[in-house]
């Protein structure tokens, strides 16, 4: 039977100040993957003495999209992100990611925060804000830092987190000039469906040719990660140079090559090189290319 | 023929206490001084029980008795075959047998003194394959019988070989399909009063069939009939789940309700249902068919191997519809089939939707696709050249003569539904892009009510009280799919009382005569000549009492609206004065209704014979979109035209189309129960997917009406036939669009994508 106290924080001060003070505590934010543990008396919640519920905290909500700079509060939900008029003008694939994300009911509720903090290998907001290069604003009673979000995960489920740490913040730096962005999802059905594989593509463009690029998968390998190997493929190339089945190909290879042959392999390979390939062909098309 | 209630959407009778949460469903009764009950369930798909230790158990907290096999009076039961252990005794034979049960104060009280119960096991080898199962020498999974099967329906039909001699083009293609869960909303829950109005044990709860549960518990405990009372309740979905796991439960409640005194409630998780429920039959399934060059089929030859898991529950019955229906609505002069069933450790298999036809229709319309493609035919083609019309005769021998039979306009009024010759010839050509479109259809015959598989009669009792109000009862069950609305507007429609004056009151079987399973979609068919039945009864009495009052000839006299009419639009008299008087004299005001199906035949021998007096006849297609790229299927739209003889409430009719054709989508695209040498892969719907909302293609239903001469009202059938097309027709059109001929359910994104299933650990 797993036993806690429940505490209800109504400030970030007092988030920092009950994980100063105790141990054993469990941040309750959306409660959509965590409650439904809770239910279920997973024993990884045998250690824990407290649930801080921190769902009252403002400090944590909200979406700010400046010329230069960008941050999402850990507490946003993905309602909020799919709903948000700047969201979609500016960052449109991080809204695509949220409204890909369970159900109705679930975007309601679940925050960008927990998703990145519970760290599934599906996990949906993972490609799109590794693909900006994000950065998350870890917090401490004595302070702040930040950590690079393509490091925030060792392993499925684990983050370098610490225990008397919150994650306050999502931080970005804007894509400058003209940009290209898409977001594809996989899953086994139309709605509430875990990904099987996702792919956020983002590319800064110039003069016929890509200048920044970011290939992000999700559900492909156990840690999303960007595809370094693509990215130095399209990276600073013609238009002209661009062949987006061999880019492709290079992302299924740099995805076995960190996850071995796997039992859904001969799905996953054909499957994330098409991803691949589509993403850059539309990049190519949107930006007026036509061969 | 005009009607005032029949044939109309008149609004579901038992809405209202839905739709405002006031109707009572098996987890929401209480009793006073009730216990909780919780089972112990096995892990291991096949072992012996060498040793069960419950003493630390029993001095659990609030707890009042663990019991085991040995507590049970007759541990063995079963609807066809008495093979079905209540709680397994020397060997657990599946994954999911109960081993020992707990009741206690409180549910959580019950949960931790199953903690605390110990068995020891010795695992044995088990088999998790009917190819294996079969096979001479194989392990004999029980041990009083001769091997491990546990039927065999032959069916012959002329010389095959001479049929194949005549062929110019022969296929043989091999179809699988996989284990589906029931899906119902409401997992099981029954509660077992002991002691109550003079009954041994009153049983409530989320029952199908109440007559088969009652079977069930006076057996297990030794007693009689009369001694044991079913009473059903609002049921949260069933689809033929809702039967012997039933039993079980309520057998296993009524042991401990009789050892403690005290009601007993038992209550099932999502988990423990997936984990002990029987589930729909996979098949593996062998067709050789030959035709002429022109397209005129010759011969089919099929066998049909069924997965029965570890008891033989419906089995024989559910493997004897795929005999009959097995080479689809086709004449064909030459047939051999042979439909088997064998134990096996997995999962036990028994009644669902559909029951045996959806995994021979998904085989044998996929076949008819793949051999109109070899011949060069459009698929409608080869159907038009094969299919059933007035006077063919099927493959057991029955010539189709009584009712209309109907294929040639359902599927013509599909096709029109859906646009199906322009869209056929539009994506039949170069589609550029990987997102492919294209259109598949499949077409069905299948027999109404119960066959040759047991006495089909039903019955009912009408009362009319002296305020005229109308209880109506029936010895059928409404499961969801509206059989209250239909048997009032039935009652209501003889009577000529307003739908607001009759009342549908509860199963009890105490009170109607054993009706036999609300199954095999014959509610609407059987049940409702018998509702008839009893309000023709009712209403010969009314007007020989009338004519005699206001000296007019009977017949003269009309029943509308609650009023006696004169024939000439006079009114005489309302209903209510009428009935009171009639009561108040000393006319008996009940009737019982009774109908009894017209005769059947069947020669197991052979397979040969009238096995359904009349058949209902569907099409549906499907339009599709496959991503060639990633798997990834979308079913646009869907057309789904079936006969219903005559339809009682169209929308009713809608909505059983609705559902079964998602259900159908379901069985085709997404739903697979992984089992894993015996045991269930994840038992909650995270695991296991059934479409949503945003799955959903536009359905199209189309109602078609001809009346068969043995219906009341002339209505048949909807229930089932909705549900055994659309995974056939959805194969055919994946074909259609990408050239990708899928032989195994469910066309899921690897299926789709590279041609086979990956499963996780596998290679």
């Amino acid at each position: 039977m797993v036993e806690y106290q429940l505490l209800r924080a109504h400030s970030l001060e007092e988030v920092l100040e009950i994980l100063a003070e105790k141990k054993k505590v469990q941040i309750l934010a959306g409660g959509t993957d965590l409650l439904v543990d809770l239910h279920q008396q997973d024993p990884k919640f045998e250690n824990i003495d407290y649930l801080l519920d921190i769902t009252d905290v403002a400090e944590l909500k909200g979406i700010k999209l400046g010329p230069e700079e960008g941050e999402i509060g850990a507490l946003t939900t993905h309602a909020e992100l799919l709903s948000s008029p700047e969201i979609k003008e500016k960052l449109p694939f991080i809204g695509a990611a949220a409204s890909s994300i369970g159900s109705t009911q679930i975007r309601n509720r679940a925050t960008i925060g927990g998703n990145l903090v519970n760290a599934a290998a599906c996990a949906d907001s993972f490609s799109p804000l590794i693909a900006l290069g994000a950065e998350l604003v870890l917090r401490n009673k004595g302070g702040a830092r930040r950590v690079l979000l393509e490091d925030f995960v060792e392993w499925p489920n684990q983050t370098v987190l610490k225990d008397n740490e919150v994650l306050e913040k999502i931080v970005f730096k804007m894509p400058q000039g003209k940009y290209y962005s898409s977001y594809q999802k996989i899953g086994r059905r139309n709605a509430v469906s875990i990904s099987r594989l996702s792919l956020t593509l983002l590319a800064e463009v110039e003069n016929e040719a890509i200048k920044n690029i970011q290939v992000v998968s999700g559900a492909a390998t156990p840690a999303p990660v960007p595809f370094r190997e693509v990215n130095k493929y399209l990276d600073a190339k013609d238009f002209a140079e661009i062949d987006p089945a061999e880019a492709g190909e290079i992302a299924a290879d740099e995805m076995v090559g960190i996850t071995g042959e796997r039992w859904s392999t001969p799905y996953k390979r054909p499957a994330l090189s098409k991803l691949v390939e589509r993403a850059v062909k539309d990049l190519l098309e949107e930006a007026g290319y036509n061969g | 023929m005009a009607f005032k209630h029949v044939n109309k959407g008149v609004r579901r009778v038992d809405a209202y206490e839905k739709v405002t949460g006031k109707a009572k469903f098996g987890a929401d009764l209480e009793f006073a001084n009730m216990l909780h009950a919780k089972v112990l369930r096995t892990e291991y798909p096949h072992a012996e029980i060498k040793k069960i230790e419950t003493a630390a158990a029993e001095g659990m907290p609030g707890v009042k008795g663990v019991f085991t096999a040995k507590d049970i009076p007759n541990n063995l039961f079963g609807v066809i075959v008495q093979d079905q252990q209540v709680l397994a005794d020397k060997k657990v034979l599946l994954a999911g047998d109960g081993v020992a049960m707990a009741v206690a104060e409180t549910e959580a009280q019950a949960a931790a003194a199953l903690e605390k119960i110990e068995v020891e096991y010795r695992e044995l080898e088990g088999i998790f394959d009917p190819l294996e199962s079969r096979k001479e020498g194989a392990l004999k999974l029980h041990p009083e019988k001769d091997d491990n099967q546990v039927i065999h329906h032959p069916l012959r039909k002329g010389d095959v070989e001479k049929g194949f001699a005549e062929a110019d083009v022969i296929l043989e293609r091999e179809y699988t399909t996989q284990f589906i869960e029931h899906s119902y909303l409401e997992p099981e829950a029954v509660v077992v009063v002991p002691n109550g109005e003079n009954h041994l044990v009153s049983v409530y709860g989320s029952i199908q069939n109440p007559y088969a549960t009652r079977n069930a518990v006076s057996a297990v405990l030794e007693v009689e009939l009369a001694e044991v009372r079913v009473i059903q309740n609002h049921i949260g979905g069933s689809f033929g789940g809702k039967d012997e796991v039933v039993s079980a439960m309520a057998a296993r409640a009524a042991v401990m309700a009789l050892k403690t005194g005290r009601p007993v409630k038992m209550v099932n998780s999502r988990e423990e249902s997936f984990t002990e429920s029987y589930k729909r039959h996979p098949y593996h399934l062998t067709y050789k068919i030959g035709a002429t060059k022109e397209g005129k089929l010759t011969a089919m030859e099929i066998e049909a191997v069924a997965d029965s898991g570890g008891y033989a529950c419906q089995t024989p019955f559910v493997t004897w519809r795929s005999v009959v229906q097995a080479t689809g609505p086709y004449e064909v002069e030459n047939v051999k089939t042979d439909t088997y069933g064998y134990y096996t450790n997995n999962p036990y298999t028994g009644a669902m939707r559909g029951y045996g036809s959806p995994q021979v229709i998904f085989a044998q319309e996929s076949l008819m696709d793949e051999l109109a493609a070899e011949l060069g035919l459009e698929p409608v083609e080869l159907r038009k050249r094969n299919m059933y019309s007035q006077g063919s005769v099927t493959a057991s021998g029955q010539k189709l003569e009584r009712h209309t039979v109907s294929l040639n306009e359902v599927m013509t009024k599909a096709m029109e539904a859906i646009d199906y010759k322009k869209k056929y010839e539009e994506y039949s050509g170069e589609q550029p892009g990987d997102k492919k479109k294209g259109i598949g259809l499949s077409i069905s015959f299948r027999g109404c009510s119960l066959g040759a598989e047991a006495i089909d009669a039903a019955a009912s009792v009408i009362q009319i009280n002296k305020d005229g109000s109308v209880a109506v009862y029936s010895g059928l069950a409404e499961n969801g799919q509206g059989l209250k609305t239909i048997f009032s507007q039935i009652a209501a429609e003889v009577l000529g009382v307003p739908m607001s004056e009759v009342e549908f009151k509860e199963l009890d079987t105490s009170f109607t005569p054993d009706s036999g399973s609300t199954v095999a979609s014959r509610a609407t068919l059987i049940g409702g000549n018998a509702i008839k039945d009893a309000a023709e009864k009712l209403k010969g009495r009314i007007m020989d009492f009338a004519a005699d009052k206001y000296d007019f000839k009977a017949e003269q006299l009309e029943l509308k609206d609650g009023f006696l009419y004169d024939g000439q639009g006079n009114r005489l008299a309302t209903f209510a004065d009428l009935t009171g008087e009639m009561g108040n004299t000393g006319i008996l005001m009940s009737a019982y209704g009774w109908y009894k199906s017209p005769p059947i035949s069947w020669d197991e021998e052979k397979g040969s014979g009238n096995p359904y007096f009349t058949y209902v006849y569907g099409c549906q297609i499907a339009e599709v979109e496959v991503d060639t790229g990633t798997g990834e299927l979308n079913v646009l739209n869907m057309a789904a035209a079936h006969d219903v003889g005559r339809a009682i409430n169209p929308e009713n009719v809608k909505g059983q189309i609705y559902g079964g054709v998602m259900m159908g989508l379901g069985y085709g695209i997404m739903e697979e129960l992984e089992v894993r040498d015996g045991v269930i892969q994840g038992t909650n719907f995270h695991d296991y997917m059934i479409p949503t909302i945003k799955d959903m293609p536009d359905i199209k239903p189309v109602i078609v009406e001809n009346p068969d001469p043995d219906g009341p009202f002339g209505a048949k059938s909807i229930g089932e036939p909705t549900l055994e097309l659309g995974s056939a027709a959805i194969a055919n059109a994946v074909a259609h669009a990408s050239g990708r001929r899928i032989r195994s359910l469910p066309l899921n994104l690897e299926r789709v994508l590279i041609g086979r299933a990956l499963h996780k650990g596998g290679k």
